[in-house]
Order: C-alpha cells, then structure tokens, then sequence
C-alpha cells in the first residue's frame, strides 16, 4: 500500500487500470466458470435422466417378465450418450437385473442399487432413476457417467477466460498508453512547470492549457497564479527598490542631522565657554571694580562726613543741602557697591557645599533682621527646619533677602511671614510667605533680573539686586527659585535645595 | 393396504424366486398372467365405464390355486381394479377381458377361441398349438427350463387389442 501511494501518477493509473480490469474480469469469469460448471452438470442430470426414464420404461417388459438376455441388449441404448461408461437394471428389490459396460472404461457396476438421485463422484456421476409400471415401483436403472466432458469444458473454458484476461490486460496496456497521454500529458506538463519554477523562481513561465476539462482549469488557475506572484514580485521587488532609496535618502538626511547636530553642539559648547569666560570675566571685573571702587569711594564718604560734621550750619542753606545730598549719594554708592559685590562673591567666591543646618541658618536671619522685624511690628513664623546641602553663609544671604524682601514690601498690616519646607523626592521645597504688597504676574521672571526695580526709590528703597543675588544662589546650589502672588494678597518664594542625605548617599 | 402388501411381497418372492428357478411353473405363470395386462391396451368398448373392473377369467380346472388370488389381490392396471372369476362354459367368460384358458379344455379349444373371436378379449394358454388355433397369447417352456410366451399378434388384432413393442420384443415365437 506505501509503496503504491508513492508510485509516480503514470504508472498509478496503469497499475489502476489493469487492477480494475482484473479485479472485473476475474470475478467474471469465475462466476462464468461455476455458472457454466453448474449449467453443465444439470444439463447433464437432465439429459441422462431422460436417458435413464426411456431406457427404464423400455426395461418393464423385461423386468416383467425375466427377459435377461433381451435386458441387456436395451440397456446397449444408454451407448449413444457418449459420457454414460456403464448401465446396471436392478429389479425391485435392488438386486442387480442387467449391466452394460462400455468398453472397458469401468471394471464393474454396484451390485445393488443406490438412492434415487443424482450423485458426482470426483470423476464420475452416478444416477439412479425408479423404473416405474402402473405406479408401481419395478425397478431401478443406473447410470454411471464419466465427467471427462465436463473436465474438457473446464479446461477449455479456462482457457478461453485466460486469452480473455491476457487480451483484457494488453489492451488496458495500450488503452492506459492512450490515457496517459490525453489525461497525464497536462498534468505531467504542470509537475514540469511547477518544478522548473521552483528551481529558476522564474515566474513568467506559463503552462499551456491543453484541455478544456478540471485540469484545463487547474492549469488557468495555475497560470493565474503565476501571473499573481510574478506581479507581486514585480511590485514586491519595485517597492524593495523604492524603500531602499528612501533608506539612503533617510541615513543621508541622517548623517547631514547628526553632523548638524556635532557642528551645533561645538558651536554651543564653543559659546558656552565663551559665555562662561566673558561671565567670569564680568564678575572678575565687577568684584575687581566694586573692591577698588570701596577705596576712593570711602574717601569721599568719609571727607564728605568730615565735611558735614565740621561746617554743617557755618555756610548757608543751600550748601548744608548739597552736602546733605553728596553723603547720601556718597552712602548709597557704598551700598550699591556692596551689594555688587556680593553678587559678584556668589559665583567666584563660595564654600564648598556641605550639610547645613537650616534651623542654624535661620536663627542667624532672624538675629540679623531683629531690629527691622520689631519696627514693623512683623511675626515671623517657621517649620522645622532640614539639614540640606549648601553654602550656610550664601544660604542665611538667601534667606534674609527673602525675609527682608517681605518686611519691606508690606501693606497696611503688620506683616505676617511664615518659612515653610516640605521634602519631595531628594530636595526639600522651601516656601517664604508674606501678607505684603504682591506682584503682578508680568514681572515674575523680571523680578530676578539685576538692577530691576518696579517701585521708586523713595516708595521703597534698595539696590535692585536682592532677588539677582538669591536667583544666583539657589541655582549655584542646583535648585530653583520661583514665586506665586498676586497684588495685594501677598507673596509666596519657594526654591528648592538638595537634602544633605540624599548627597551624602552620592559623594 | 396391509393385503396389498402382502400380494407384492408374494409378487416378489414368486418373481425373485422364479429368476432363481426355484418356483413352480405356475406360480411363475400366475405372474406372468398378471401382469399381461401392463402391456395390451384394450378398445374402449372392452370396459363398460371408466371406473370398471378388470377381470380375469380362468375357464376349466384352475392350475393356479390359491397363488393368483393372492398375487392380484391389490393390484390395479391402469387405476382399474382386478377380479378373477372362474367358470366352466365359455358364455360365463365372455365379459372378461383376460381368460386363461385351462390344460383341461385342450380337446374343444378350438370351439373355445372361436366363442371369444371379434371380442376385447386376451386368450391365454399354456398348450401347444393355441396361438396356431387362434389364441393370443400362449405361456410356453424353454429349453432352459424358463418360462417364456408366444403372442399372436394376427389374432391379437382381430380381438381389437394392441400389444406393447417391448412386450413383443420378449415373445419366443410370434404367429
């Protein structure tokens, strides 16, 4: 059975066909045979009863009468049937009457008689037929008839169905040659095509349609979807072509980004530095300045002082007056200069960062402000205050700007300013709030730029530089400063500092 | 049924014992008279309706005794059944259609066949010279010491009767 599924189609359909061929011809002629072997033996029955009932109804007389010799020469009748080898009468009783023997093809015949009836022996028939007179058994007339004739039909009829078969098969041969060609030849021709494309991967290849039936079908189905794949691949490869170049077109745009990028980078990096050096140089320039400014400064500060002291009141008014506006110029210059100068101190001049103890810090605000806190009749409430990383002496700078910032911004109220902190994350967020004036939201970033003043001197005094110089030290301490407020209901500063744990966890 | 039996079993042994040579002449005789009657067909005018008797006549002494009685007792030919009837005058026999005519009548046989003549009738003998005087059929002994029979078959014709060919075939002598 495996090796049949696996035997290529064109020897499968001869195989098929001449089994099938077979497996009808066999039976047919086996039942043939038996029909045959069957008709011929009832035939014969038939015939030699008839045989047998004549030659009996002619016996009467003899078995009626005791005619022996004459009982002899009527069973020489059953001769002419040329299978019947030997003839036996028996009288009534079954005992043997008469016998003919053709020529010596049988030795004896039964001494008695059988049952009635017809019995095959492998060779022979024995056939015994009741002789019958008035209705009156008689007698019995046997027959013993050789099967040569039926064994000569056999043969023959074997014979006949072996040329049968052979014929049969030769012909299934030459028809299935026939077959093969009208029904494998498309079939054959799409294995061959499906075979060459599936070495060459040539997809234009096209089967011929040699048939209007299923295979001519399967062959336009075949061919169609050959046309299928080859467009696909045709659009397959088109699309592979097209996506390449943008590829290229891509890693190119790419490449020209990535140098932009480098060439910005270096340009930002160059400005940067520049940036830095000019900075520092500007701040270089500003303490350098501030500090050799404080020299001829104090000398006309204190000559102007000396002034005042020695001739306030000795010359006239108006020269009380100027002198009046020169110490006062005098000392706000000073102060200018001071500020200037500690803003300058912030970048160049800071302590390493280390834990600091806030609460420190502000006790030290709190002692500095002292005198101004109690004018202004102010409370000044605080949280418990962290240990963060920083400059103490930048932080209580910070601080007090902040704190004064709200002692001297303030409305009708006492003013009312509250220190908060809260840690988020590895930085505490510390807010300083106040009941004071506010500021409109427009001058949120302004607020922190150097020299930014929104009010006039004699409404609120200072340099300007206060809020510059916290900006510069929350972000040399990596933190940010920002604010909400609005006019009239106060201001919160919040800005955030690094816990000294979550340093200290990285050093 | 158990009578019938009984005459086939003597029919047999009369038969059996006849090829064996071992019966008396008669009672082979007695066999063979009674079955003459398989193979004559009798003129329809021989039987006065379909359903009538056979009967058998044996004129003059009877040689047979009690052996025919018994051997027919039982027996039909052809769906008839058979009487036997003796006599000594010829008229009393003249509606039997088998007479067995007796040794003791030999002096007036002639006289005899000649009162059964144009009649259905078979006449039977055992004498020699009765089918030469015109009876049909006559038992005789062979050299073998068997039984055998002449038929007349002119006379046979004359009484209206047709024999059987294979019964003829059997017959010693035919008139």
């Amino acid at each position: 059975v495996f090796y049949f599924r696996d035997l290529a189609i064109r020897r499968k359909l001869r195989y098929a066909f001449l089994g099938s061929t077979l497996v009808t011809l066999l039976p047919a002629c086996l039942g043939f045979l038996i029909y045959e072997i069957s008709r011929y033996r009832t035939g014969m029955v038939d015939n030699l009863t008839v045989l047998a009932d004549a030659v009996g109804k002619n016996s009467t007389a003899v078995l009626s009468f005791d005619g022996k010799e004459e009982a002899g020469e009527i069973l020489q009748a059953l001769g002419f049937e040329p299978a019947v080898v030997g003839g036996s009468l028996y009288d009534e009783q079954g005992a043997l009457f008469a016998t003919y023997l053709r020529g010596g093809q049988v030795e004896d015949v039964p001494r008695r008689a059988g049952a009635d009836g017809a019995r095959f022996f492998s060779d022979h028939l024995m056939l015994y037929r009741p002789i019958m007179l008035d209705e009156r058994r008689i007698g019995t007339i046997g027959i013993h008839a050789s099967l040569n004739g039926l064994r000569d039909r056999v043969r023959s009829y074997l014979g006949i169905s072996a040329c049968v078969l052979v014929g049969a098969l030769l012909l299934g041969y030459v028809f299935t040659e026939g077959l093969q060609r009208a029904l494998l030849a498309p079939i054959l021709s799409l294995a061959d095509a499906a075979r060459k494309i599936t070495e060459s991967k040539d997809y234009s290849v096209r089967v011929p349609v040699l048939t209007r039936n299923e295979l001519g079908q399967l062959t336009e189905s075949f061919n169609q979807m050959l046309a299928d794949i080859q467009a696909r691949d045709v659009e397959l490869k088109q699309t592979n072509a097209e996506l390449s170049v943008q590829v290229n077109a891509r890693t190119e745009a790419e490449e020209k980004l990535k140098r932009f990028n480098e060439q910005l980078e270096a340009r930002v990096q160059q400005r940067t530095s520049e940036l830095q050096r000019s900075n520092q140089e500007l701040e270089q320039f500003a303490y350098v300045a501030s500090h050799d400014l404080q020299e001829p400064l104090r000398m006309i500060s204190s000559f102007m002082q000396l002034m005042e002291r020695r001739y306030k009141g000795k010359l006239d008014d108006d020269a009380d007056q100027y002198i009046g506006y020169a110490v006062d110029g005098a000392r706000r210059l000073q102060l200018l200069i001071q500020d200037l100068l500690a803003f300058s101190r912030v970048g160049s001049h800071g302590s390493p960062l280390e834990p600091t103890n806030c609460e420190e810090v502000l006790t030290r605000v709190l002692g500095n402000l002292h005198v101004a806190a109690t004018e202004s009749g102010a409370t000044i409430t605080s949280d418990p205050m962290p240990i963060v990383m920083g400059d103490a002496s930048q932080l209580v700078q910070l601080f007090q700007n902040l704190l004064a910032n709200g002692l001297k911004f303030r409305g009708k109220e006492a003013p009312k300013i509250h220190v908060g902190a809260r840690q988020d994350g590895n930085e505490w967020i510390f807010t300083v709030s106040d009941n004071g004036i506010g500021i409109d939201k427009q001058f949120f970033d302004k607020i922190f730029t150097i020299f930014q003043r929104l009010h006039g001197r004699e409404e609120y005094p200072g340099t300007g530089i206060g809020l510059a110089v916290c900006k510069k030290i929350v972000e040399r301490h990596r933190g940010r400063i920002w604010l909400e407020s609005e006019p009239g209901k106060g201001t919160q500063f919040h800005f955030t500092l690094s816990s000294a744990s979550a340093i200290s966890k990285t050093p | 049924m158990a009578s019938a039996g009984r005459a086939l079993a003597v029919g047999c042994l009369l038969l059996c014992r006849a090829t064996a040579q071992d019966y008396s002449e008669y009672e082979v005789k007695a066999a063979f008279l009674s079955n003459f009657a398989e193979f004559v067909k009798w003129p329809s005018s021989a039987f006065a309706s379909d359903t009538a008797q056979v009967t058998i006549g044996v004129l003059g002494s009877d040689p047979f005794g009690k052996v025919l009685p018994d051997l027919l007792r039982g027996k039909t030919i052809g769906g008839r059944s058979i009487s036997l009837k003796r006599s000594r005058t010829a008229t009393d026999l003249q509606a039997c259609q088998i007479v067995f005519i007796s040794q003791s009548e030999s002096s007036r046989m002639g006289e005899i066949l000649a009162s059964f003549q144009g009649r259905p009738i078979i006449t039977v003998g055992d004498v020699s010279g009765f089918c030469s005087e015109g009876g049909v059929i006559n038992m005789v002994i062979t050299k073998g010491g068997k039984v055998g029979f002449e038929v007349n078959v002119g006379a046979a014709r004359r009484q209206g009767l047709q024999i059987k060919p294979n019964f003829l075939k059997l017959a010693r002598k035919l008139y």
